[in-house]
């Protein structure tokens, strides 16, 4: 591997154990889920320079965009977050980062095409479609998820 | 073994472990979760790891994205249990004050 991508790759590394060691030791819940989804974005870009982009992707729109937003938003109703950073300070430092990112992606998927081995995307999902069975039970986990979560507010809306 | 998978390797090791070290550590369970979810993503970095040493990589991509699913059913299930316990108080005193700082 070239060595600016291993330097990349650290980079992610390093990125993603600071991420997770602020997750659980900051003070704050709203700012330990905030990190968890930089976490995930971090992890994310790993799998893309690893090759794994159906993964990546994944990671982002679902567990990042729906699991940890969620996560946040709850967190959030409990009582308005306590700014404990300062507001600009901390966006330039997200958007610091969501840089690197994808400047990393970027330069691992393009300038270097020959060094990484992409996982075939159609591949993988005919992998999983040829495999109903585990369809079956991510479905059946969705939505006793779903109907459960409906029925816990539900339930505690009526008392 | 690829030398330049090692940060990978100990990412998700560290992860791993940090994970495990907050569930022992926190008491209030929003913390607990996230510690859960800390780890959730070690697992994650390392399945793929594993998958790209073992030259397996389609199982190992279909298998995280399965788990992927499942994870986001779980945390839907336990965080509205969660607000549940929280608005009618069923949670420890120490929980619910954390949460209410």
């Amino acid at each position: 591997m070239s060595p600016l991508l291993e330097l990349a790759l650290i980079l992610l590394a390093i990125g993603a154990i600071v991420f997770s060691t602020l997750t659980v030791f900051h003070k704050s819940l709203i700012y330990s889920s905030v990190f968890l989804a930089l976490l995930g974005l971090a992890n994310a870009a790993i799998f893309a320079m690893l090759g794994y982009y159906l993964v990546a992707f994944v990671q982002i729109v679902i567990y990042v965009g729906a699991a940890v937003l969620f996560i946040v938003i709850s967190v959030s109703m409990f009582r308005e977050p306590l700014m404990t950073f300062r507001s600009w300070s901390f966006l330039c430092v997200v958007a610091a980062f969501a840089v690197l990112l994808v400047a990393a992606v970027a330069l691992a998927s393009s300038a270097f095409p020959g060094y990484i081995t992409t996982v075939p995307v159609q591949q993988v999902v005919k992998l999983i479609i040829d495999n109903g069975f585990a369809v079956v039970i991510l479905m059946f986990a969705l939505s006793i998820g779903l109907v459960a979560a409906v029925a816990i507010s539900r339930g505690g809306e009526q008392e | 073994m690829n030398l330049w998978l090692m940060p990978v390797l100990i990412a998700s090791v560290v992860m791993i472990y940090l994970g495990v070290g907050g569930l022992v550590y926190h008491k209030n369970m929003v913390k607990m979760l996230l510690s859960l979810e800390v780890s959730f993503n070690g697992f994650l970095l390392l399945t793929l790891y594993a998958a790209l040493s073992f030259s397996g990589q389609l199982l190992g991509s279909s298998l995280v994205i399965l788990a992927i699913g499942v994870a986001v059913a779980e945390i839907a299930v336990i965080i509205s249990a969660l607000i549940y316990m929280f608005r009618h108080g069923m949670l420890s005193e120490a929980s619910q004050e954390e949460i209410e700082e």
